[in-house]
């Protein structure tokens, strides 16, 4: 079943498409990644899927309901947000704040709350829920800012760079814990800058990968697929390689070393 | 004189509270549960038309700043918005001014005339921050800013309509604009209260909605909270319940602004916790504040305006220093 349709959106700001005639189709269940270089539009996408922008073109859809038609707590079950900053600032206590994200459903506190330590268990951070959220490191947040996400309970959850500003071990754990989520049967949409992150999902061969530029999208590929190097080179305007290690996948700028310039 | 003298051998307590305001005002009405009823006496008087009035009143215009206040922070998401800062309590002096001043206000119809004024101008004020503080990435500086500019625009009308005021209605006026709770009655009370707890109960409602903004507009949203339906609904929420505070008692800056802050620091920041927490303390504080006014200057009473305002602006100043940290 398509989950998500985005049918020939295009965006105007001032004379400048920041989208131009987008097209994509996420299925039920599966595990989409938009890539491409700053200022591609992938956030403009993001934006306008979430209702935040209002394309000047094209139309949303979700499970065949124009996103237009929907009210706001409707659009709150189709989809949900992990956005890159989040304010978690405030002095209160991760449940609470788990809890908050249950705002669509009309249920007493007692039940957001036994919701919310569900959706702390399902990533391993139960243990946390009296503790303040302004007092958590920064792995420990983004873990209770995913499962606020999975608190909202919607059909499509869309990530904005779900690793930023973390450390390389902490990136990877993140990715990792997407990967259960895929085990789940979870419908995601997630937006990086680093191809390379997906390698730490569950089934990454199984990840389609969304190659923007320029407000378009350039090309469409599993991430298995061998034209995938090919397609982020010209993406991103450097040769790629790519690279086993570890049972890994990598795709790697090149860089020549006599030269210290991409060759 | 004689009438209280008499009286005082017939109820000890109650007079001997009456005397005390700062007792009387806290445990008057405690204490007359264990008095007997008497006959209508001096005591009573004091009790029943004064300081009864004014303790309800101080519980409900310091309850309706307390809460207030905190709802505008969460608003705003930024810990130095308050009815003060972003132009709500200057623009609903303003329109309670300028209907005192065209209509005499001493008729509840005249009140309501006041109110509407009140609110009307609050609103006015409060949309100009909103829009100018919201719509540039929410910097703390630009809402103090623009809050600062509409401020000192709606004091220089202010003042201006003083000037062509005629003579009597400035004196009408003088007292009000210090703020204070010492002309309330139970005419201006039984107007004022359920219309209040009805303001009340809408602002508290939006709980869960507020707790959602401060976590940031687009997240936000994306939880199914209709942001700009939410935020107009509490601002003009927070205006109409500061405009009939205002109408009442005059501007009485500041508690809006310290109350969340300690509410906050004492019992965390989830709002369901701070909006009721910050209206029962803003209550407890104002009253306090009313009962420090009779007792700083001796045979003096202070508008208990100026008393917030003398809290309330070293707060403020010492809340923008420790944000640089």
């Amino acid at each position: 079943m398509t989950a998500l349709l985005v049918d020939a959106v295009a965006l105007k700001k001032g004379s400048k498409f920041l989208l131009d005639g987008v097209s994509l189709r996420v299925e039920s269940g599966e595990t989409v990644a938009l890539v491409g270089p700053n200022g591609s539009g992938k956030t403009t996408l993001l934006r306008c899927i979430l209702g935040l922008e209002r394309p000047c073109h094209g139309k949303v859809s979700f499970a065949g309901k124009s996103s237009l038609r929907l009210t706001a707590k409707e659009r709150a079950q189709m989809v949900a947000f992990l956005a890159q900053h989040t304010n978690t600032d405030e002095a209160i206590s991760v449940i609470e704040y788990v809890a908050t994200a249950r705002f669509r459903f009309n249920e007493s506190r007692a039940a957001s709350e036994k919701s919310a330590y569900q959706a702390l268990a399902r990533v391993g951070a139960e243990e946390l829920a009296r503790q303040p959220v302004n007092c958590l490191s920064g792995g420990e947040r983004q873990r209770i800012a995913l499962s606020a996400l999975l608190a909202q309970d919607a059909r499509i959850q869309l990530l904005d760079e779900p690793a930023n500003h973390l450390d390389p071990a902490r990136q990877a754990q993140s990715y990792a814990l997407l990967g259960e989520m895929q085990l789940l049967q979870t419908t995601m949409v997630i937006v990086t800058h680093d191809v390379n992150l997906l390698g730490y999902l569950h089934w990454p061969e199984q990840v389609r990968v969304l190659g923007m530029s320029s407000g378009k999208i350039a090309f469409n590929l599993l991430y298995g697929d061998d034209a995938l190097v090919g397609e982020l080179s010209r993406l991103y305007g450097v040769p790629m390689q790519r690279v086993e290690s570890a049972g890994h996948t990598f795709i790697l700028p090149i860089l020549d070393a006599a030269k210290g310039t991409f060759t | 004189m004689t009438a209280i003298s008499s009286s005082s051998r017939g109820s000890g307590r109650a007079l001997w509270a009456a005397r005390l305001g700062l007792v009387a005002l806290l445990l008057g009405p405690l204490l007359s549960l264990f008095v007997p009823k008497l006959p209508l006496h001096a005591s009573d008087f004091i009790l029943y038309q004064l300081r009864y009035p004014r303790l309800i009143a101080g519980f409900l215009v310091g309850g309706t700043l307390g809460l207030a206040g905190a709802a505008t922070q969460a608003l705003f998401a930024n810990p130095l918005a308050t009815p003060s800062t972003t132009g709500t309590l200057a623009g609903a002096t303003l329109g309670a001014l300028l209907a005192m001043v065209v209509i005499p206000s001493s008729t509840l119809g005249g009140y309501s005339v006041v109110v509407l004024s009140a609110f009307v101008l609050a609103m006015v004020a409060s949309l100009i921050v909103a829009l100018v503080a919201l719509g540039h990435g929410r910097r703390t500086s630009d809402l103090l800013l623009v809050g600062i500019a509409v401020t000192l625009a709606t004091t220089a009308l202010a003042t201006g309509l003083e000037d062509i005021a005629d003579s009597r209605a400035i004196v009408a006026v003088a007292r009000w604009s210090l703020g204070n709770l010492s002309q309330v009655g139970f005419d201006k009370i039984r107007y004022a209260a359920p219309l209040l707890l009805l303001l009340w109960c809408g602002i508290l409602l939006q709980a869960r909605a507020l707790q959602n903004l401060i976590l940031g507009d687009e997240v936000a949203h994306a939880r199914g909270v209709a942001v700009g339906k939410v935020r107009f609904t509490v601002l003009s929420l927070v205006a109409a319940s500061v405009a009939v505070v205002v109408a009442w008692c005059g501007p009485i800056a500041f508690i809006g602004l310290i109350v969340p802050h300690l509410v906050r620091l004492s019992m965390g920041a989830s709002q369901r916790i701070v909006l009721p927490g910050s209206l029962f303390a803003g209550a407890g504080m104002l009253i306090l504040c009313d009962a420090l006014g009779k007792i700083v200057v001796p045979g003096r009473e202070l508008s208990v305006g100026v008393i917030t305002a003398l809290i309330g602006a070293p707060t403020l100043a010492m809340l923008v220093w420790s944000r640089r940290s």
